[in-house]
């Protein structure tokens, strides 16, 4: 799959997106291709297994910077919503809010990984 | 020699100049940071840290070198915040701009960071475009303010020099005045290096002896050895059949002489701008008072006791010690002893008695009384 095609896909805005990398597409899909192996989303889980919400709190917050600067923009309103219920303290929704940032980046890794280098 | 000061300068202020482009990136995330890194790589040298740690560790090293941190918040071992908490403490704020960029813009923490002293806060995702114009705006408003600063710094120096030079040069002009007139009078030009020299000594004998009226500072003790050295300039209004007549003078010749002390104030008062220097207000003194005495028996003004000022008082010493003890073309020298001890016995006038104690300290020991 193209870069192109995979932006469509991952409902990415390829323009802006690129424009932070330099408008260098190579450096762009260096950072996407990394995104499977990255480990803060294991850490947001295993985090929320152990219902260490200052953790879940810091793990969700990096992921979420994460997704803003690849165009992930699913994933990145996912995660925000995991981190403002920790801030408000509605750790009780939290199980409900993180099949979506499950979802969104199992989608964003099954894409990516169809990326042709 | 200034030129030299001044290429100095130049050379401090160019490596100034050139030593503050280098952006600290500080992001626990790779990611994060080659984005960062990307958006200023054309124009400046980058640095990475991973943590507040690290980065402080950078930026301790050689703030100047910082020409601004891009800081993110949420990071392991030091975050954010904590980083500028030890900036602030170090008083580096002030020093290096720091910028915020975070996720998380909420207006208590945006608050929080402008209070400290950061300069602006930018939200992640970041717009390169944005962010290089914010980060640039302030990064050259900071060296104009240093290139400001240093050029003062280089003005005050260049200044500094032409200053003292100025005074090289006045103190040339006085002393090529005074020794033209000592070559009048028979004597040599070290008359005047004599009476200078011995003017500090016996002055700095007076402030070592704490008395009063004699704490002058080390710039006052320059200032009159520098006037002492003029005490004489009415000399050339004195015709040559007095001022070198070998014998004695008769009582005419006598009162001629005399006006040497109120023609060389005249001479003084017509030098422009002089009123307001020290020096020429010590010499108009020095230059008046320097045949008064003690015991009110000197001239013109027949003044007395502390009437004469002290420094008046002590180029009066020390001409009549210089005169003692160098040959002029009426008399031959006497040993620095026999000069000592005419003076301390009274024979050449009346003398403050605390100048005497001074005289003894800086004089007497050296010549053996």
């Amino acid at each position: 799959m193209k870069l192109e095609q995979a932006a469509d896909s991952l409902k990415m805005d390829l323009k802006t997106t690129l424009s932070r990398f330099g408008g260098q597409e190579q450096l762009l899909m260096r950072f996407l291709t990394r995104l499977p192996g990255d480990p803060t989303f294991r850490q947001l889980e295993d985090a929320m297994a152990a219902k260490d919400w200052k953790m879940v709190e810091m793990s969700a917050h990096t992921l979420k910077g994460v997704a803003a600067n690849l165009g992930l923009e699913e994933l990145r309103f996912a995660c925000d919503a995991v981190v403002v219920a920790v801030r408000q303290g509605r750790t009780e929704q939290l199980p409900q809010l993180m099949p979506a940032v499950r979802e969104a980046f199992e989608s964003a890794c099954r894409i990516i990984g169809q990326l042709e280098g | 020699m200034i030129a030299r000061a001044l290429e100095e300068a130049e050379d401090k202020h160019q490596t100034q100049r050139h030593g503050r482009n280098t952006i600290l990136v500080v992001d626990d995330m790779e990611l994060n940071r080659a984005i960062l890194c990307e958006a200023f790589r054309e124009d400046y040298d980058l640095l990475e840290a991973e943590n507040g740690q690290q980065a402080l560790e950078i930026i301790c090293r050689d703030p100047d070198a910082i020409a601004a941190v891009l800081l993110d918040v949420v990071m392991p071992v030091m975050d954010g915040f904590q980083l500028l908490e030890e900036l602030y403490q170090r008083q580096l704020l002030s020093r290096v701009p720091v910028f915020i960029i975070t996720a998380d813009c909420s207006e208590k923490k945006m608050r929080q960071g402008y209070d400290m002293g950061v300069m602006d806060i930018i939200s992640k995702p970041v717009v390169p475009y944005f962010l290089r114009r914010r980060v640039s705006s302030v990064v050259e408003l900071y060296q104009a303010r240093e290139r400001l600063s240093s050029l003062v710094n280089r003005q005050e120096e260049k200044l500094e020099i032409q200053a003292r030079e100025i005074q090289e040069l006045n103190l040339s002009i006085i002393e090529a005045l005074s020794t033209a007139i000592e070559f009048r009078d028979c004597e040599s030009g070290e008359h005047v290096q004599r009476i200078h020299d011995l003017t500090v000594q016996l002055l700095e004998g007076l402030r070592e002896g704490g008395f009063e009226g004699c704490a002058f500072t080390d710039e006052q003790i320059e200032q009159i050895a520098t006037a002492a050295i003029m005490h004489d300039v009415g000399k050339i209004s004195i015709p040559d059949s007095i001022l070198n007549k070998p014998g004695r003078l008769t009582p005419e010749e006598f009162e001629v002489m005399k006006t040497h002390t109120i023609k060389g104030c005249e001479l003084l008062e017509k030098i422009p701008k002089s009123k307001d220097n020290p020096i020429y207000q010590y010499a108009y003194d020095i230059c008046r008072h320097h045949h008064e005495r003690w015991d009110g028996k000197g001239y013109p003004d027949g003044l007395r006791g502390e009437e004469i000022s002290i420094w008046a008082q002590v180029v009066s010493l020390a001409d009549v010690y210089d005169a003692l003890t160098n040959e002029r073309c009426y008399k031959l020298p006497f040993t620095q002893q026999e000069a000592f001890g005419m003076i301390m016995g009274g024979q050449c006038g009346a003398f403050n008695p605390n100048l005497l104690k001074a005289f003894q300290t800086v004089i007497g020991e050296k010549a053996g009384a």
